[in-house]
């Protein structure tokens, strides 16, 4: 037995919800990994802390930190506690991802084409054109299967009622998913037999998943098309993500440079010449993918491939000018596109979002900004955000000037406290914040999400960031029958 | 394979390559040095090293050995060849085994840790050259053990041979510039005994010529022995080897132009006899490698992409 009681020292946050300890004990999802738990010697526990340190950095499972000198390599730091949840919850955030993907796939094909959700009414077109990721070159362009956001990762957190909200749709290239698939590997190793005795539902079936996906976008007529992940190269953050993707999925890595365009068809450079290329899974943002539409100055796409997707020789996944679809300011509309394109009620719950553009809306949140977080709609990964309970004076003046400047580049939401769930920390077991972000992989037979996710946590204390380059770790995600 | 892969499974190779025999020349020089032999001057060394630049002022060798090993602002001091070297796995790291990349790396945070640093200016630096050669054989060992015998590794092994040749005839050329080819005194005789420890061969010299120090028998060890790993000889018939497993991967075109270019440098070994003339033995070595020259820019236009087409 361990000389410290996991259980009773366990205190919570007030105002919080806890994934593990409810007011009557601990939940049921959580009373046989507790147990085992529990019966782990102390100094046992240290030395799992340590292993899965030692298998991060050794194994090279590294992000690289931008703008920070010569991009140092760190560890995303994992930990070990797994973040669990009942088949029963999953199986409505399964239901409600599936809804929201589906209005937001109609809502891209609409505002790409005939754009009915303008005419009608329900989005204003003034934020639409506004939108710096929209993409006029997307204009009319046929889609294979009419399939924008074959992956994405939807951010989901819980206010202290235990609701589940949607922070965040990420349709353009999100990332984690090898975190997903290394902390399940790295749990199996911690805590031995607790995987299956908590009839933990796997998450190895990703990468089998989507290549399924990505192989039935090849529009030639061979039996085996070739896929390639395009990279930005070693130096980007996720560079490790994508080596590993390559490598579960058997297809080339490839880089900008390694990529040519002739007669509007995308060939690899290879030992052995050129060779054609059908499924480009692409991990390089929309404006740096093609210099002759995008930004000119870009050294990591491909000259020519617009014009390629455009011919419908090559896939591009996912399609570009998805951006539109999970800015921020356009994410207050997504429960009315629900009920516009599907005529449903959506499942999942938004954040109420205040439009900085709106007078009356602005007014309300300058008036009351310390009680506010405050985003920038274009800007992900936790940077550009004011989180009006802990800032400075200073920081909230300047936030409140830069509004009054350009009100369309803000959003305003109320600060919801994130739920808990208890981490391993200083040989204890202490509450911190989390999120959850479940990858959504959309093909042709539809919508399909792997059980679990990744789950972020704010290992500082006290802190709601829970971004990677903000202090931020993971942990394995169970969904437990 | 991705032609960008392909280059950078053959640098990787290089940079170790590289690596490895540079570090086994300084052991040696320093070992010399602390042997007292006139010959050693690490200023020299240092201005090698500097791209031909001369130090503001006068180093100690422990100063030179930090420059060469860990100074980052000294383009080719190992540390960088060693993040260069992990920087071409990186690029490359579904093509290579995860048991290998995972070794450079180490050998990566190895060497940037600031221990062995402090080993050097305070330690022994013979320890630290030590360790850093046991990483490469550790590389050596797991690229013979786990690498699959696919085109990677023949870009591997051409790699490898082009940099130990570029490298031995360098060394090589030094060595009779420094003496003439000649030996006129006693120290004579160590620098040559020490130019073949740097280069691993004292031990097989002294099998097939025991007793006798000869400038001319060391050449032609050096440059014909077949038996002798660091040979010239082997370097080439082992580089053709790995080509010619390249075939099957190549395009008709690109295939000759390596077997041709790799050929000629044979030829020109083959039936080249410089004797011991100083000049002539030079000569040589120059024009064989001009023609490695030669295959390293078949493989950048024909396979490594700069002219794929």
């Amino acid at each position: 037995m361990t000389d410290f009681d996991f259980y009773n020292d366990y205190s919570l946050i007030s105002g919080v919800f806890d994934e593990m300890k409810g007011e009557d004990g601990v939940r049921k999802h959580y009373e046989l990994f507790m147990a085992a738990f529990q019966n782990i010697n102390s100094d046992e526990m240290s030395i799992k802390d340590e292993l899965a340190k030692k298998l991060f950095l050794t194994q090279g499972i590294t992000f690289t930190v931008y703008s920070s000198g010569e991009g140092i390599e760190k560890i995303f730091p994992f930990d070990i506690y797994p973040r669990i949840i009942q088949a029963a919850e999953w199986e409505f955030i399964e239901s409600g991802i599936k809804q929201r993907l589906k209005a937001l796939n109609i809502f891209l094909k609409d505002v790409y084409s005939h754009q009915f959700i303008i005419k009608d009414g329900i989005i204003p077109a003034s934020l639409i054109y506004s939108c710096p990721n929209y993409l006029r070159e997307m204009m009319n362009v046929e889609v294979p299967f009419n399939i924008y956001t074959h992956i994405s990762g939807i951010d989901l957190i819980r206010d202290h009622d235990g609701s589940y909200y949607v922070l965040e749709d990420n349709l353009r290239t999100p990332s984690g998913v090898s975190y997903m698939l290394e902390n399940r590997s790295i749990s199996y190793r911690l805590f031995p037999n607790q995987i299956p005795e908590n009839k933990v539902r796997p998450v190895s079936d990703y990468p089998d998943l989507l290549m399924k996906n990505l192989l039935a976008l090849g529009n030639r007529h061979t039996s085996r098309p070739t896929v390639v992940l395009l990279t930005p190269g070693i130096y980007n953050s996720a560079y490790f993500e994508h080596t590993t993707l390559a490598r579960l999925m058997g297809i080339e890595l490839v880089e900008g440079r390694d990529l040519v365009v002739d007669n509007h068809k995308v060939y690899m450079r290879t030992t052995k010449g050129l060779k054609r290329v059908d499924v480009i899974y692409r991990r390089v943002d929309d404006e740096f993918l093609d210099p002759l539409i995008f930004r000119p100055d870009s050294m990591l796409g491909v000259p020519g491939i617009y014009h390629a997707y455009r011919k419908g020789n090559v896939a591009i996944i996912n399609a570009m000018g998805n951006g539109v679809a999970d800015d921020k300011a356009v994410y207050a509309y997504v429960p009315a596109m629900i009920k516009y394109y599907l005529n449903e009620e959506p499942i999942l719950k938004n954040v109420p979002t205040l439009r900085m553009e709106n007078d009356d809306e602005r007014a309300h949140a300058l008036e009351n900004l310390h009680q506010m977080v405050v985003k920038r709609t274009n800007e992900s990964g936790g940077y550009g955000m004011l989180i009006g309970n802990t800032a400075t004076e200073k920081e909230l003046k300047e936030f409140a000037e830069e509004i009054q400047k350009s009100p369309r580049q803000f959003i305003a939401q109320p600060i919801i406290s994130l739920s808990s769930a208890p981490c391993y920390i200083d040989g204890k077991l202490q509450p911190r914040r989390v999120d959850l972000r479940p990858f959504a992989l959309s093909g042709p037979d539809g919508v399909e999400i792997v059980p679990g996710g990744l789950t972020r946590v704010a290992l500082k204390e006290g802190s709601i960031v829970v971004n990677s380059s903000q202090g931020g770790g993971s942990k394995d995600t169970w969904v437990v029958d | 394979m991705l032609s960008r892969v392909a280059e950078n499974i053959f640098w990787m190779s290089r940079y170790i390559e590289r690596t490895n025999m540079q570090l086994r020349i300084l052991r040696t020089y320093y070992i010399a040095s602390q042997d007292g032999v006139p010959f050693v001057k690490w200023d020299e060394v240092f201005r090698y090293y500097n791209q031909g630049m001369p130090a503001e002022k006068s180093m100690s060798a422990n100063q030179v050995l930090n420059f060469i090993l860990f100074d980052r602002d000294n383009e080719s001091s190992v540390v960088n060849n060693i993040l260069r070297a992990r920087e071409n796995a990186r690029s490359a790291q579904d093509h290579i085994t995860k048991e290998l990349w995972q070794c450079l790396n180490d050998f990566y945070h190895f060497i940037r840790d600031k221990n062995l640093q402090r080993q050097l200016s305070l330690g022994d630096p013979v320890s630290v050259l030590d360790q850093l050669i046991r990483q490469c054989m550790l590389y050596y060992g797991i690229v013979d053990i786990s690498m699959f015998r696919s085109e990677g590794f023949n870009y591997l092994n051409t790699g490898k041979y082009i940099e130990r040749l570029l490298q031995i005839i360098s060394s090589l050329n030094m060595q009779i510039v420094r003496t003439n080819g000649e030996i006129k005194d006693s120290m004579d005789i160590v620098s040559w005994r020490y130019f073949l420890v740097s280069i691993s061969g004292y031990e097989y010299y002294l099998k097939s010529h025991s007793g006798t120090v000869n400038p001319a028998l060391i050449f032609k060890q050096v440059l014909y022995e077949m038996h002798f790993p660091h040979s010239i000889a082997y370097s080439i018939s082992q580089l053709n080897r790995y080509a010619q497993r390249l075939k099957a991967e190549s395009l008709e075109e690109s295939y000759d132009k390596l077997e041709f270019s790799i050929g000629k440098a044979a030829a020109i070994l083959k039936y080249n006899s410089p004797g011991s003339n100083c000049e002539a033995q030079l000569a040589l070595l120059q024009s064989i490698e001009s023609n490695l020259f030669q295959v390293v820019q078949v493989f950048n236009e024909y396979y490594f992409g700069s002219l794929v087409h």
